[in-house]
């Protein structure tokens, strides 16, 4: 579904991203792990038409995308829910669902009702300002709002940040139900284990370089990955 | 649907019969000598700064960008009128008066070379934010003036005179009931919302697909176009363009009455561009502390509400009308969370 070959990025004269090599399947939940500043989030806006890379090619669904406007890689199915949730803070949940529908005509009403089906909280919500939901509920609608073009592919920056490990918990299966709902899943996180967890398969970066690839599973168990990120 | 369909049908219904009867009393009063001379000429300038200030609150208010070149695209408009009517005429065409067709066409062209100049300027200066945006139109605005001053079609720094008084109430009323309704149904449309929303967070907006200089371009051409509507309605009232006359403080002034009527208000900057202009002239009496006066009073509002007068709220004559019948039958509430942006041309006097 995505292939992401040798990509290079620069923030001015930081070299940020080194020759990115990887790939999602159709259907796979694939997780990106890293410290902080490793790279992660760098590598979902270049997806996503954010950032450019000044090499290599990014495919998306047999498409180049690696020169398409931001606006016309959501058209093709492809959405990004960013770090720290951006939502239209000052807009009620149903606007902000509402722009999430912005480059679809028809649908619309049906995608809603999907969403509010998959987030009873939000349907409870629904005429409330989207600056005074919790965090979790932010997350919930941040999520709800890529979900309202039906996406192929869903990319998540650090859904769990600033998010109580219940909380963390109840997001993370609702990533798996969304992909076992036939949704194809790239997942940032910081909170390793989870993101280890609910995924097939992982890339660890590091300084902008993939260091490791392999499958979720065998991660969890690797000696340096636990060492490194999974507390020992 | 329908029954929504129905209150918008009724709402337009109502507030452009307010519009017809404002203009008419007024008009009447025209005529009649209720108003004089001076008490009109303040009323049309009121209206020619009605129509920058709300085309200003578009990029500033709705978009979110702080543009300081607002005087630049008036005096684009303005000497692009003024030459034209100044050089050309139309004869009168039946009960047409052609002094009428032309100037209309002239404000219209006017309005169309402050457009491109927006789209121009816009394109590489949209991609930088506050700041740099601001300096950025700040120099456009000032390189406007200086090549006014130095080509001869403008009249140099001489001036430009022998420019019809074209711009009369009607003039004037025309085109805020024009500036109102385009902003109004553009904020209130689907495009309005994208705006709004490059507004709140430009990140989330490019997220959820929306092409953030397209909409940037069509918020800041818009204005644009006003702007030198605006220009060309300012050329035809005071009758003689010079330089000066749309220098930084011009922009400067525009903002101001933007900031105090309120961000992403249209009632709000209607109010503020009428008092910001009937204040000083009524200040008149105590030269010596007009200055004063008008600085303070920008100084108090902003003091006590940082918002602006209106915030961004909207006067609503639907909702007025329907707060007064409410009280009569008591009728239960509505819900809390009932919105309803409703914009009415009246607040003018």
């Amino acid at each position: 579904m995505l292939n992401v070959t040798n990509i290079n990025v620069y923030y001015g004269n930081i070299h940020a991203l080194h020759d990115m090599t990887f790939h999602v399947d159709d259907g796979e939940i694939v997780s990106l792990i890293g410290a902080n500043g490793a790279g992660k989030s760098t590598t979902l806006k270049t997806i996503s038409g954010l950032l450019r890379s000044h090499t290599g090619d990014i495919e998306f669904d047999g498409h180049s995308i690696s020169r398409t406007e931001p606006d016309i890689i959501v058209r093709q199915g492809l959405t990004h829910v960013p770090e720290g949730r951006r939502i239209f803070l000052s807009m009620t949940v149903e606007e902000n669902l509402d722009m999430g529908a912005f480059t679809i005509k028809e649908g619309k009403k049906k995608a809603l009702d999907e969403v509010f089906d998959r987030f009873p909280r939000l349907a409870e919500r629904r005429n409330q300002i989207a600056g005074t939901l919790s965090g979790g509920e932010q997350q919930m609608l941040a999520m709800g709002r890529a979900l309202m073009i039906r996406p192929k592919m869903m990319m998540l920056d650090e859904p769990s940040m600033g998010l109580a490990p219940i909380l963390v918990s109840q997001i993370m299966d609702i990533v798996v139900e969304l992909n076992k709902a036939g949704t194809t899943i790239l997942l940032v996180e910081q909170n390793a284990r989870m993101a280890l967890r609910i995924s097939h398969r992982s890339y660890v970066i590091e300084s902008g370089r993939i260091v490791l690839s392999d499958t979720s599973e065998n991660l969890l168990n690797n000696e340096q990955v636990k060492k490194a990120y999974l507390g020992g | 649907m329908s029954g929504n369909r129905r209150a918008y049908f009724k709402r337009t219904l109502l507030n452009t019969c307010l519009c017809l009867a404002f203009f008419v009393t007024v008009n009447y009063m025209i005529g009649a000598r209720i108003l004089n001379r001076y008490y009109t000429n303040i009323l049309n300038l009121v209206l020619i700064y009605v129509v920058a200030a709300v085309s200003l609150n578009l990029t500033c208010g709705y978009l979110g960008q702080l543009p300081l070149g607002h005087a630049g695209f008036m005096s684009l408009g303005g000497y692009t009128a003024a030459i034209i009517t100044t050089r050309f005429s139309i004869p009168d065409i039946g009960p047409i008066p052609g002094q009428a067709v032309l100037f209309f066409l002239a404000t219209v062209a006017g309005g169309i070379v402050a457009m491109i100049a927006g789209v121009l300027i816009g394109l590489p200066a949209l991609r930088l934010k506050g700041d740099y945006l601001a300096i950025i139109t700040l120099a456009f605005g000032e390189i406007i003036r200086v090549l006014v001053q130095n080509i001869k079609i403008t009249g140099g720094a001489m001036g430009m005179g022998g420019i019809g008084k074209y711009t009369n109430f009607s003039w004037g009323f025309f085109w805020t009931v024009m500036v109102v309704a385009f902003t109004f149904l553009l904020v209130n449309s689907r495009h309005g919302r994208a705006i709004k929303s490059v507004r709140e967070d430009e990140i989330a907006a490019e997220s959820v697909g929306i092409n953030l200089t397209y909409y940037k371009i069509v918020a800041f051409a818009g204005a644009a176009f006003f702007a030198g509507v605006s220009g060309s309605l300012f050329a035809h009232h005071i009758c003689y363009l010079e330089p000066g006359n749309f220098g930084y403080n011009m922009s400067i002034e525009m903002l101001v009455m933007v900031v105090l009527g309120g961000l992403g208000s249209i009632s709000g900057s209607i109010i503020a561009a009428t008092v910001l202009t009937i204040v000083p002239e009524v200040l008149q009496t105590f030269a010596t502390w007009k200055m004063i006066i008008y600085s303070l009073l920008l100084v108090v509002v902003m003091i006590f509400k940082p918002s602006g007068l209106m915030g961004d709220f909207e006067l609503s004559a639907a909702r007025l009308i329907r707060k007064i019948f409410r009280r009569k039958e008591d009728v239960p509430q509505l819900p809390e969370n009932y919105t309803e942006g409703e914009e009415t041309d009246e607040q003018e006097t």
